[in-house]
């Protein structure tokens, strides 16, 4: 157990420059296997979050997006899905995975030096409808990986399912965690979903008994352990926080973000921490920027390819001591009525979205907003835990007053 | 020779095929920098401790300890349709400090695994009903030199 974090650490990011507000959310329907391409997800998702600032396309001049990934809404694609004419400031910060939670930080920089005014950060993925055609997947990359292709596919330790039952098994003997608590993270997760109309897993309910009575994907996880796929997309507007009390949504301003990376990089079998994620480095750089403590926090959205990660990712923020987090989900805290850690109420990746993440963050907006299915009682701060396995961010957010 | 088909590992492969020629002959090795006398795993063109270029594979004994693992039973590709259940496994090794080495460990009941238990290589062919050919691998078994 790695109590020497000599392991990673937090990036040198510097401050938000003259700050920076959420002020538009829109998402693309999110579902399984529908034909749909990215783009057109993007742009739609795009759209609506556009519509939500108050703001026509034109008013966008500047787009987020990550290059690592097929058919997102870069410059090109966005002119060419808005007709939009005039200079458009483009950045590669953006995206969902860790990217939901820094993009801010990049943007924050190009607001302050005249670059945009208005910025949109989107994501798309369509990964059930290249899974149903054989065409791709969450697991093609790091198939194709040359480390892992070798020295890891051919034992069947592949792909990230068999890597995070691993780790789960190892925090389960390191800690004491146990498949209930595990199940809780499924059970509560799922329930938040069933009161989120956009959640893919709206109409499907899950207690622990069904959980429990589950055939095992690889053990100890259940399907209901690992995060959905699906297609979909979701999409943010960001402007300074000045610009954003003239537009008609409730200001919910950037008050901290935070990136920590591991020097070992993305093979999970070598992470000297194994049991812990590049987190703890995140966590506590966004809480100093933003002046706040764990304790302050009213509610919580981590990325969450599987169960396991969202006990982590709430240990290393700082919630609870490390290995005290399943616990504390066996006992109902995480969800978003209980008075604990209301956590992932959109229902996450497990029940809402595969969409890596960037719809965390909208439901995090919704929820400071007052507009969430699974509201939590006058939400005021909000942290986004953003995960790529060697990074991870952290994001909190502020309602103005 | 035509490079074994995924997802069986290529042995000419440069980076790692080491690990494969060496097990082609019952031997557990790992790359040792000659430099800075520390294991290098994953293979990496150069010691990230040093920075060095003389990596050598180096074989150890193949014994060592399980770190943690899964039963899969899910085929995750179709190659492993017909083998599923099987624990994929990652175990630290005796000899080379700092490695954690990703295998297959056979002939234990998933029931009997627990984390610190005493394993060792047996050197089996590993092949794929969906692909031609085989490479010698190390599995991993509990450690019979160890009765309780």
């Amino acid at each position: 157990m790695n109590r020497t974090l000599d392991w990673g650490r937090a990036e040198p990011l510097g401050g938000l420059a003259g700050g920076v507000a959420i002020v538009g959310i829109g998402e693309a329907a999110h579902s399984r296997a529908s034909g749909r391409t990215p783009t057109e997800m993007a742009g739609e998702a795009a759209a609506a979050a556009i519509a939500d600032a108050g703001l026509t396309p034109a008013d966008i001049d500047g787009v987020m997006a990550h290059p690592a990934f097929p058919g997102q809404l870069h410059a090109d694609a966005f002119r060419a899905r808005f007709g939009s004419t005039g200079p458009l400031w483009e950045s590669p910060l953006g995206g969902g995975m860790v990217w939901a939670g820094t993009a801010p930080h990049a943007a924050a920089r190009a607001l302050a030096d005249g670059s945009a005014r208005h910025i949109l950060n989107s994501f798309a993925v369509a990964w059930a409808t290249q899974r149903s055609s054989m065409t791709g997947g969450p697991g093609q990359s790091h198939a194709q990986k040359i480390t892992k292709r070798q020295l890891e596919v051919p034992f069947g330790w592949f792909p990230q399912p068999v890597y995070f039952a691993t780790i789960a098994r190892r925090h389960m003997h390191e800690f004491g965690t146990t498949v209930e608590q595990l199940g809780s993270v499924a059970v509560t997760t799922r329930r938040h979903a069933n009161l989120t109309p956009s959640a893919v897993m709206r109409d499907r309910r899950l207690d622990l008994r069904d959980y429990l009575a589950s055939p095992p994907v690889a053990e100890p996880f259940r399907k209901e352990d690992c995060s959905l796929i699906s297609d979909g997309a979701a999409a943010y507007v960001m402007t300074t926080p000045e610009r954003a009390r003239d537009l008609r949504a409730p200001v919910v301003e950037v008050a901290g973000v935070g990136l920590g990376t591991s020097r070992t990089g993305g093979h999970w079998a070598q992470q000297p921490a194994f049991t812990t994620t590049p987190q703890v480095f995140a966590g506590p750089a966004a809480f100093a920027m933003a002046g706040i403590r764990p304790v302050d926090v009213d509610v919580l959205a981590v990325y969450d390819p599987f169960t396991i990660v969202t006990l982590m990712q709430i240990e290393d923020l700082g919630f609870c001591g490390k290995g005290e987090a399943g616990p504390l989900a066996g006992s109902g805290a995480l969800a978003h009525d209980a008075g604990g850690i209301p956590t992932n109420t959109h229902g996450g990746l497990l029940s809402h979205s595969y969409v890596l993440g960037i719809a965390h963050v909208t439901e995090l907006v919704r929820q400071l907003r007052g507009q969430a299915g699974a509201q939590v009682a006058s939400a005021e701060i909000a942290v986004y835990g953003g995960y790529t396995g060697p990074q991870a961010s952290a994001l909190v957010l502020r309602r103005a007053r | 020779m035509t490079a074994p088909a995924f997802p069986l590992p290529d042995p000419g492969e440069p980076l790692t095929g080491g690990f494969w020629k060496a097990a082609a002959r019952d031997r557990l090795a790992f790359p040792l920098c000659g430099a800075c006398d520390r294991f290098c795993w994953y293979p990496e063109p150069r010691c990230p401790g040093c920075g060095g270029s003389g990596l050598t594979w180096t074989s150890v004994e193949p014994a060592g300890t399980l770190f943690s693992w899964s039963v899969v039973h899910h085929a995750f590709l179709p190659a492993f349709a017909d083998q599923v259940p099987f624990v994929a496994a990652v175990v630290t090794i005796d000899g080379a400090p700092g490695v954690r080495l990703v295998t297959r460990l056979i002939d234990a009941r998933p029931s009997d695994l627990a984390v610190g238990a005493r394993v060792r290589a047996r050197f089996v062919p590993l092949r794929f009903s969906t692909v031609a050919g085989e490479v010698r691998a190390p599995f991993f078994r509990p450690d019979p030199r160890r009765i309780p």
